[in-house]
């Protein structure tokens, strides 16, 4: 295969990126700068070479813990739980929430082969042993990530003192929280509810 | 290129992009489609909370003979399963009967199959919680009957005994009844499991008191005779909550 196919082949293999774009893409970077496809090309290793999960809460960070877990001005008794690192950032743009993140890396979908086991509910667990006093459930409001809420509402039953709250409903239904609007988020923390 | 308009359950989603997501569709009149909903996931989407995994309605998509994936540009709601996602065993259960028509559906469109699932997934919204596990065995052997992998479950397939009074086994690769003296050594279904086999498989619900057991017998049934080999993780995942 041609180095020009090659690259047409892997982004394309990217979410959202059709055969047409990829050619595209491809076109544009050989037609440009070459120090523009460079970085391009740093910046992946990059990222690759330096983010890795934290291994406190699974946020991906170049940093270990990453900066959330490391910020001694966030409340480390209250603890939100994403299914996706990038759900974070949307959560942040609210300017709502002060306290510690858990990512779950994904939802349950036992379709997909996705159980318990597969998602980061362990670490989440040990976690709570000690000084957390409220768990903020914010998975996404999707059939999915509400069966996932259930999960894990159950299993922190074992924790007596553990508030455990939910993000609201008023975000969009079947939505993905990464795309939710700072303003319908920071409702959403506002009204979260006793599970 | 025909528009065709058809009712549908959405059986399962991906994200495909930022803002798009893929369906996988059981449809009325067309079997099951995969479609393409551009946009879906964007928060002000017409369509954002409509196509979630269970939910039911009309789909309008432009029908291409030669593609395997067809472009959504509607979905009328007709009825939504959210509720489903919020207790465990009915997202388990729901997603069991998901699973079988995506596994084991023909390509062409069976009207009955169709009902057979909707009447399934809204057995499963309706029925108490004890009852759940009973209903959603019930309604996955209706599917399987449907899907035309019915088990013979009349008497001894080797002796003809009726197996009203005597134990005996379901022999999964064959799909029929076994009796205790013509099957070979090893575990025996008392007759008052093959009795509630047989009425579970007929899709009477099993009430409260269905034996894990009758899952086990599922889960071996279609592994083995419908679904060459291959354990459906849904009813892995029913069979752990089962277990709690
Ligand atoms: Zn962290
Ligand atoms: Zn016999």
């Amino acid at each position: 295969m041609s180095a020009i196919e090659s690259l047409i082949g892997e982004f394309g293999r990217l979410p959202g990126i059709g055969r047409k774009t990829a050619q595209r893409l491809t076109y544009h970077l050989l037609k440009g700068r070459p120090e523009d496809a460079r970085r391009l090309a740093e910046a992946i290793d990059r990222v690759l070479a330096e983010v890795k999960p934290c291994a406190e809460c699974g946020n991906l960070s170049s940093e270990a813990p990453c900066e959330y877990c490391r910020n001694s001005r966030r409340d480390p008794a209250q603890v939100c739980v994403v299914e996706e690192a990038s759900d974070i950032a949307a959560i942040e743009a609210s300017g709502r929430f002060r306290g510690r993140y858990h990512v779950l890396g994904g939802h349950l979908s036992p379709l997909d082969g996705v159980g318990p086991d597969e998602l980061n509910i362990a670490r989440l667990l040990e976690r709570l042993e000690v000084g957390v006093s409220e768990l903020i459930i914010a998975t996404n409001p999707s059939v999915e990530g509400e069966a996932t809420a259930a999960y894990l509402h159950r299993a922190v039953s074992r924790f007596p003192g553990l508030r455990v709250t939910r993000l609201a409903r008023g975000l969009p239904v079947g939505g993905d929280l990464e795309y939710a609007d700072g303003v319908t988020i920071a409702e959403a923390f506002s009204g979260r509810r006793e599970m | 290129m025909p528009i065709v308009t058809t009712r549908s359950i959405v059986l399962q989603t991906h994200a495909y992009s930022d803002t798009s997501k893929i369906l996988r569709l059981l449809t009325m009149d067309h079997g099951p489609q995969s479609v393409m909903a551009r946009g879906a996931l964007r928060p002000r989407s017409r369509l954002s909370g409509l196509l979630e995994p269970f939910a039911e309605g009309a789909a309008t998509f432009y029908l291409k003979p030669d593609r395997d994936l067809h472009t959504l540009s509607g979905f009328d709601l007709v009825c939504e399963r959210q509720a489903l996602g919020r207790d465990l065993k009915r997202y388990a259960a729901a997603s069991v009967l998901c699973e079988l028509v995506l596994r084991l559906a023909p390509v062409e469109h069976d009207p009955e199959l169709f009902h057979a699932l909707t009447t399934g997934l809204d057995s499963l919204m309706s029925v108490e919680a004890v009852a759940v596990s009973g209903t959603a065995v019930a309604a996955a052997w209706t599917l399987v009957d449907v899907l035309g992998f019915a088990p013979d479950l009349g008497g001894c397939a080797r002796c003809g005994d009726p197996l009203v009074e005597r134990g005996g086994r379901l022999d999964v690769r064959e799909g029929s009844l076994v009796c205790d003296q013509c099957l070979p050594p090893g575990a025996v279904l008392p007759a008052d499991e093959i009795r509630t086999l047989r009425e579970v498989a007929s899709g009477q619900p099993g009430g409260e008191a269905l034996s894990s057991r009758q899952i086990h017998i599922l889960v071996e049934f279609i592994r083995h005779h419908a679904a060459e080999g291959i354990r459906l993780r849904s009813l892995d995942f029913l069979l752990l909550e089962e277990a709690r």
